[in-house]
């Protein structure tokens, strides 16, 4: 895998995208519903045709390629497995697609196979197994030919959490040990997070932010992207002055904050400062930080591992502070006055606009 | 506590299954019983004692065997057109948008619902001795090859008659198969050809199978086409009997062939199930695990197919890469959609094959000739005013009237509730569904014959009652099928929701469940209805002279000479059931959108 390039003309599902998907790399195409990630993966599959633009396959032109000359490996939402073969019939179908010799068909079957864990499962067919056992045959399917690239559109989203979250390990565990570029569409952030090399966030057919998924978590671009990742406070305010990385903030409620920012930020720009709420503290009795604000306890939501407490601003702001949950009970009562803190380093500006 | 007793587990049984009493009890008096009655009466000689005389005739007969073969060869050949004919159809049904969809659908639906009578007609009209193609051809200088009264013309007019079933049992099967299988096999290199071949056709071989045993089940029971376009040669099974009956008044041998027709059938349904399964005949889903093929048909047929599929696939493919050689698939330029260009040409010719015909009917009833001729001559009224000033055809359009709405209605109040109990209770559902459809699955003629034999003896030949039941039975299974399918998408958590609201069972039937399903029974008497409009095998033994229905006197007329009076029936008859046909859909997409 060379080069992935794309642009779109005015197409409406997609309005000019331009990526590249490097070798070995796990990239994901994050967005909601209707952001044009699909759109993107079917075209870069063959299975629809861009309006304009390009797309190249390890170097080589593809754009009107048909998909069954594009060396590519898709797994599908639903699977798609065949319903009228039987497992090894399955993997072996690319196979015999590419005219392979009989003898090399049944190792590479079982090589896969043996991959994916699942080597009793031969002679089954796909409605004989579990959805998890459906998902791995799939992606086995896809491996067994060693395309450059494989394409993934939502391949988990029809598991429940559990089975979830331990094929997303799975999934990164194989693309690390084969080494595959590996492409792939989700809407859930977590999942993005988790499995990727690098995220690329779109939003209206357009990509909004294209990086690793840490930039994109602590330094995202626009308010959307600050969103769509994580939860996030987010405080309006107006750049103050701006040295080295760091700007001071006059925020609309009142008060001056430090925090991170672009080296791009101007001083009189409009921004919002963006503060996880895991970097939001409430400040115990005489505890001081580098920025400091007041709310009243609104209140305090348990949800297994962490407690969010919510305070209300005097601006009427709702701000939320995570921590994890230590069974020592509350902090605060809620109508409680309370002091939260948070460092200038775990907050970033994003410019409004 | 102490068991309950029989009486009261009875009573129990009954307070749950009474939905059920109606509609059973009516196809037992009406189906099952006179069914049963002929056949024991093809089993007793002259002086009424066991006798296996009957059948002896049928086997030494040698007018039985060749019109048994000519049957076999009309059904086969129509089976066969129908099924290549539809497949493409029926494919690009399952595979347009919703619109496109909606819009071919009607025109497939349209040929199926106007009556068999007017689309033979049209065929007469087109391509008789002064027809349509005659005249095309004449323009041409050239003389039009003879497609009536002969083979041909009877394979024209069964495959027109019987494609519409074919294509919708197909439909049902198709629209099942999810749609990102073939792009699977696309991403995993197989070419079009390829994909369509090793994923969708074995997919959808459960849908040709059914549709290809529904088409050569009601071929076998077909007389209509091969008698007014074949000849002397190409008499079938079911005329046989109609003339044993009428004019030899043999009902111990008449009966003996219904019931070899019967045996036949089910000998057929048979090898179906242990291929395919009958569940594929409703839409379900061909049982792909392995415990289907265990039988030595099944595995035979699985090892002849996939071995068929790869000789295919390879020559297919090899034809494509020899093309690709010439013209590779270029990358810089969107691909030319051949195929589709292709599938769509061949499916609209296709659908214009069926839905076209019958519209010609119409211009030859405005003739001023005295015989039917294309172009028509002049223009005039005078075979309408004819019609309509005859007592004898308005009053077979009245009785057929009273026909229908009786015997809709009735089957309606029969149907209904029998699906409600099936969908809802019901334990034994395929054996009950299999019992109140067995109607429609039978030939025609034997309910015909059987019905005759049962009223002779009580008197009610030649009356509108009896005619009204002989359709109620026909009307039932369609009413049944109809609602079960309805029923089966209604949600039943609506009619809980009432009950937790505090609407007792009546009242949530009147004001929840009644509504929803409003449009559904609406649809299901619509369909008994043009049903029994239609109907000619039972009219032809239960009515005639005084008591004709319409499909009736235009048959007798037909016999005689198809002359523009009988056109201008057809083409009142055409716009008619066009009309019913269009409200009842304009009625089921408003009631579907609405609610």
């Amino acid at each position: 895998m060379r080069g992935l390039r794309k642009s779109y003309g005015d197409f409406v599902a997609l309005k000019g995208a331009d990526f590249e998907l490097r070798d070995g790399e796990f990239l994901t195409l994050l967005g909601p519903s209707g952001s044009g990630k699909t759109t993107l993966l079917l075209a870069i599959a063959g299975l629809n045709e861009p309006d304009g633009g390009e797309i190249r396959i390890d170097g080589r032109l593809a754009t009107y390629l048909p998909p069954y000359r594009r060396d590519i490996g898709m797994v599908f939402q639903n699977y798609a497995l065949f319903p009228h073969m039987t497992v090894y019939d399955n993997i072996a179908f690319p196979l015999k697609m590419r005219r392979w010799a009989g003898e090399r068909v049944r190792p590479a079957v079982e090589r896969v196979l043996g991959i994916v864990q699942l080597p009793e499962l031969a002679d089954r067919y796909p409605m004989q197994l579990s959805g998890g056992q459906q998902q791995r045959i799939a992606l086995a399917r896809a491996l067994v030919y060693e395309p450059s690239v494989i394409l993934m559109d939502e391949p988990l989203g029809a598991l429940d959490k559990k089975m979830r979250d331990r094929l997303q390990l799975e999934i990164k565990q194989l693309h690390k040990e084969l080494n595959i570029a590996v492409l792939y569409v989700t809407h859930d952030q977590e999942e993005a997070l988790v499995m990727s090399d690098r995220i690329c966030l779109m939003r209206d057919g357009q990509i909004e932010q294209l990086g690793p998924p840490d930039e994109l978590y602590f330094r995202p671009r626009s308010v959307f992207a600050a969103d769509f990742l994580g939860e996030s406070n987010l405080l309006k305010g107006r750049c103050a002055t701006t040295v080295a990385g760091r700007a001071k903030v006059k925020l609309v409620d009142g008060g001056l904050v430090e925090c991170l920012c672009d080296a791009a930020l101007e001083a009189g720009a409009p921004v919002r400062v963006m503060v996880r709420p895991e970097a939001m503290r409430l400040l115990r009795e005489g505890e001081r930080a580098e920025n400091e604000l007041t709310g009243i306890l609104h209140d305090t939501v348990m949800s297994g591992g962490t407690t969010v407490d919510r305070f209300a601003t005097a601006g009427g702001v709702i701000l939320m502070a995570k921590r994890l949950t230590d069974g020592l009970g509350a902090r605060a009562l809620p109508g409680e006055t309370a002091r939260l803190g948070f460092a200038a380093d775990r907050a970033f500006a994003i410019t409004e606009g | 506590m102490a068991e309950p007793s029989a009486a009261s587990r009875r009573f129990r049984w009954l307070s749950t299954s009474w939905p059920l009493l109606p509609a059973i009890v009516f196809l037992s008096v009406a189906f099952v019983y006179p069914v049963a009655l002929l056949l024991s009466a093809s089993f007793t000689d002259a002086t009424g004692s066991l006798s296996a005389v009957h059948y002896t005739r049928v086997f030494e007969s040698p007018v039985v065997s060749r019109v048994l073969v000519i049957t076999f060869q009309i059904a086969a050949w129509t089976t066969l057109l129908c099924v290549i004919a539809a497949y493409p159809v029926a494919y690009l049904l399952a595979t347009a948008g919703r619109n496109v969809r909606n819009v071919l659908i009607i025109l497939v639906l349209m040929p199926f619902w106007t009556s068999f009578l007017v689309r033979t007609f049209a065929w007469i009209v087109l391509l008789g001795r002064n027809g349509v193609l005659a005249e095309v051809a004449a323009v041409f200088g050239a003389d039009a090859p003879r497609l009536l009264y002969n083979f041909t013309g009877v394979m024209i007019g069964m495959v027109h008659a019987l494609m519409p079933l074919c294509v919708l049992t197909m439909l049902a099967v198709m629209e099942g198969i999810d749609r990102s299988l073939v792009r699977a096999a696309s991403t995993l290199g197989a070419r079009p050809g390829q994909a369509f071949l090793r994923v969708y056709l074995p997919l959808s071989l459960p849908g040709v199978a059914a549709g290809a045993l529904l088409v050569f089940i009601t071929a076998l029971g077909f007389f209509i086409t091969p008698a007014l376009l074949g000849s002397e040669r190409e008499t079938v099974i079911v005329q046989l009997i109609i003339f044993q009956i009428r004019d030899m008044l043999n009902w111990g041998f008449a009966g003996a062939i219904a019931v070899m027709l019967l045996l036949l059938a089910l000998v057929i349904f048979y090898a179906y199930d242990r291929l395919v399964g009958l569940s594929t005949l409703s839409g379900g889903a061909m049982r792909v695990d392995v415990t289907a093929r265990r039988n030595p048909i099944g595995w035979l047929g699985a090892r002849a197919g996939s071995l068929a599929i790869a000789i295919a696939g390879t020559l297919l493919d090899a034809f494509a890469a020899a093309r690709e050689r010439i013209l590779p698939p270029r990358a810089d330029r969107p691909r030319r959609p051949v195929g589709t260009w292709l599938l769509w040409s061949a499916a609209l010719l296709i659908i214009g094959f069926l839905a076209v015909p019958a519209f010609f009917v119409i211009p030859v009833s405005f003739t001023e000739g005295r015989f039917l001729s294309w172009p028509p001559q002049g223009f005039s009224l005078q075979w309408y005013e004819a019609v309509l000033g005859s007592p004898a055809w308005t009053g077979a359009a009245l009785r057929s009237l009273v026909v229908a709405i009786a015997a809709a209605t009735l089957g309606i109040l029969l149907g209904v509730p029998a699906a409600f109990h099936i969908v809802r209770r019901a334990r034994y559902k395929t054996a009950l569904i299999g019992f109140l459809v067995a109607p429609i699955v039978m030939p025609n003629i034997i309910i015909a014959v059987a019905l005759f034999y049962l009223f002779a003896g009580i008197g009610l030949v030649g009356t509108l009652t009896g005619l009204a039941i002989g359709h109620t039975v026909l009307a039932v299974p369609y009413v049944v099928v109809t609602m079960v399918a309805v029923l089966k998408s209604y949600d039943q958590r609506l009619d809980h929701a009432a009950y937790t609201l505090g609407a007792t069972p009546a009242r949530t039937f009147l004001h929840v469940t009644l509504p929803l399903i409003k449009s559904g029974v609406l649809a299901a008497f619509m369909f008994a209805f043009v049903i029994s409009f239609d109907e000619l095998t039972i009219a032809l033994f239960l009515v005639g002279g005084g008591t004709a229905t319409l499909p009736r006197r235009m048959w007798d007329d037909a016999l005689l000479q198809v002359s523009p009076s009988l056109a201008a029936v057809a083409a009142m008859v055409l716009v008619f059931m066009t009309a019913i046909i269009l409200i009842s859909e304009y009625a089921r997409r408003r009631g579907s959108s609405g609610g």
